[in-house]
């Protein structure tokens, strides 16, 4: 059930490239290179249609930093990667401190940050566009298959933002997705703070 | 706020319970918590650090990956994650070793009530629990390398066993390996079907029950133990030819070859057997042609010449008689002209088999000529000589030859060779006979003259 507008979609993509763009200089200075952040897809829809768009994961184990948030908008924003993307990640953001940390726990820290950093940094500029202070919870890390994650919000009473996201650090091209989470009234809110920011 | 109005009206003092390093700051970077922990860690108490901008003690914090980030949480923004493995820590701190604490920092935005932040850092050390974790991983590579080269090892050592079990199983021979009991550790098919006991059935039983022939056990029980004594360790192979038999009892001709061979200190045998009967069924068809006749199946003339010297020379040694005919088919060639040489032949084969049938197993009987034949008498005196010439002459005479079917009758002229005195000679005995046979022909034919010292030559 298509419910949002053209153009508040085109509001809402044009919000999200700001929170990237952001995203994207926060996390140059973390790897001293070029980080391009590109939002190629946005779409929203029904939880249920989740499972079709993660599909390319396979039925294997991703890599998923979820931050959870609060009162004005409740819901989750989930950050994804493929195993192999979050691999060249890991290599591309940490050198020589590989002595004191096995793989997995390196891993697991390194995207945990990543995760942190454009989540919050999307989030927050949303935030700070709709004028609205929203609650968040500290960010979590896990891995699981895609059907468990998404089959936690198969539930009619949420909204899904399917944001698919392209890294783009120097010659790496690197994937994730991106998966707001809404609960139903609070998209309704979303809605109309994007009419009013049309309006503007 | 002020920093004193901060700290009064909330009371930070709980943070000290947390196993967490805490501080808290407000939005100009001024300290306005700095908890126990962080103190111990740090080494700056909280008088020091309290009320001062915190970038002065920790100028690291000014760098934009971190000011960015913090800042973002002053305004109230979600918390910052910093992870020890980007960064190692926030705070410097280090363990009693003098190593560094490496610590996971989260910031998060404290709401004062009045549309400011503070912000809340918690410090968690994690040094204890990377190392560990450290320690495991490598564990488990090193283990993980240790069985890939223990496969490695382990698939080496099946195909080097493929590879001889592939030699064992294809030889022709078998190969047998017995303890130093001569009990049976190894039993190629080879010898399973040589011997009749399947591999099964030989191993761990003596060797000696298994293939010796009966009452032989012990020659061949001496030659393993032999082998066996170290010190006498010469890797040598030792060849024989022997008997050994199969389960059923009957006796296969063997080469055996053993050699000792010690493996982990311990001393076996190793034999190779090789079915001969082959080969000894080939020696004795070339003895045979080689000492036989083929016409009459009897000696020929170098087989008998052979036979005959040895029986004289034994004769002589312990003083003995012995004799010697000659004897000659009469008429022979009027046989073959009127009958054809196959008649003549079947005609020689029958006689020479009326002679062997006729002669004591003692005697020796050749073919030493076209139709002549040459018998040597052990222990017979002239006169006893006579008397065995003249019965083989009777039944000659007597004796209706088949000869396809012809019905003929034949007479032999017989020559004896000893006289009175003894003799060794057996060319001079042969010349004699041979004399004296002539002399039997001259007379009449179908007689037997003895030697008469008509002349040596």
């Amino acid at each position: 059930m298509e419910d949002i507008s053209r153009e508040q979609l085109d509001a809402l993509r044009e919000m999200v490239n700001i929170g990237m763009g952001q995203a994207a200089g926060v996390l140059n200075e973390m790897v001293n290179a070029h980080v391009d952040l590109q939002v190629p897809e946005l779409q929203v829809y029904d939880p249920d249609r989740m499972s079709t768009d993660l599909e390319c994961y396979g039925g294997g184990a991703v890599s998923a930093i979820r931050l959870t948030f609060d009162e004005p908008f409740s819901g989750s924003a989930i950050l994804l990667f493929s195993q192999e993307s979050a691999a060249n990640l890991v290599n591309l953001l940490v050198d020589d401190t590989t002595d004191s940390f096995d793989m997995d726990t390196l891993r697991v820290g390194t995207l945990q940050e990543v995760g942190n950093i454009v989540l919050n940094t999307v989030l927050g500029t949303l935030g700070d566009l709709w004028g609205e202070h929203i609650q968040f919870m500290p960010p979590e890390y896990f891995e699981e298959d895609v059907e468990s994650i998404v089959c936690e919000y198969k539930n009619q009473e949420n909204r899904v933002l399917y944001i698919k996201t392209f890294f783009g650090v120097e010659q790496h091209e690197l994937q994730g997705e991106i998966i707001f989470i809404f609960r139903i009234d609070t998209f309704q809110k979303i809605l109309t703070k994007l009419e009013e920011f049309i309006s503007s | 706020m002020d920093i004193q109005h901060l700290i009064s009206r909330h009371n930070f003092s709980l943070f000290d319970f947390l196993p967490l390093g805490v501080a808290v700051l407000q939005n100009d970077y001024k300290v306005v918590f700095w908890n126990k922990r962080l103190a111990t860690w740090t080494g700056i108490s909280s008088q020091e650090m309290l009320g001062s901008d915190i970038r002065d003690r920790f100028p690291r914090l000014r760098q934009v990956r971190y000011r960015t980030r913090i800042d973002s949480v002053f305004k109230g923004g979600a918390p910052a994650v910093f992870s020890a493995q980007i960064h190692q820590y926030l705070f410097p701190a280090t363990v009693q070793s003098g190593e560094s604490r490496l610590q996971n920092t989260t910031v998060c935005a404290y709401d004062n009530g009045d549309g400011t932040y503070c912000a809340l850092f918690f410090c968690e050390d994690v040094t204890e629990l990377s190392k560990r974790l450290k320690d495991y991983s490598e564990m488990k590579d090193r283990a993980l390398r240790e069985l890939e080269q223990r496969q490695q090892a382990e698939s080496s050592l099946r195909r080097n066993e493929s590879k001889l079990r592939g030699i064992t199983d294809s030889s022709m021979d078998a190969i047998i390996m017995v303890d130093s009991s001569g009990r049976v550790n190894f039993w190629n098919p080879a010898a399973e079907r040589m011997f009749g006991y399947t591999g099964e059935e030989a191993l761990e039983n003596d060797v000696h029950w298994l293939i010796a022939p009966q009452g032989q056990g012990d020659v061949l029980l001496k030659w393993i133990t032999q082998s066996l004594v170290i010190g006498e360790g010469d890797p040598q192979n030792k060849v024989r030819e022997m008997l050994l038999a199969h389960r059923s009892g009957y006796e296969i001709p063997v080469e055996l070859s053993i050699c000792p061979v010690c493996l982990d200190e311990e001393w076996f045998v190793v034999g190779t057997v090789r079915d001969i009967s082959e080969r000894k069924e080939y020696e004795r068809q070339l003895r045979e042609l080689a000492n036989y006749d083929g016409l009459t199946g009897v000696s020929n003339r170098r087989h008998f010449m052979d036979l005959a010297e040895r029986e004289v020379a034994r004769a002589e040694r312990y003083r003995e008689s012995l004799n010697l005919l000659m004897l000659d088919l009469d008429h022979f060639k009027e046989v073959n002209d009127t009958y054809g040489h196959q008649v003549g032949d079947t005609l020689l084969r029958e006689l020479a088999s009326l002679l062997a049938h006729s002669l004591r197993k003692s005697d020796i009987l050749g073919r030493v000529g076209g139709e002549e034949f040459a018998i040597l008498l052990p222990n017979t005196s002239e006169a006893g000589a006579l008397q065995a010439g003249e019965k083989l002459r009777r039944n000659v005479e007597l004796h209706e030859f088949d000869a396809s079917r012809n019905r003929l009758f034949c007479t032999v002229s017989l020559g004896v060779g000893g006289g009175e005195s003894l003799e060794y000679d057996l060319n001079l005995l042969l010349a004699r006979a041979d004399e004296a046979m002539y002399q039997a022909k001259r007379v009449g034919r179908n007689r037997i003259e003895c030697w008469r010292g008509q002349g040596d030559s």
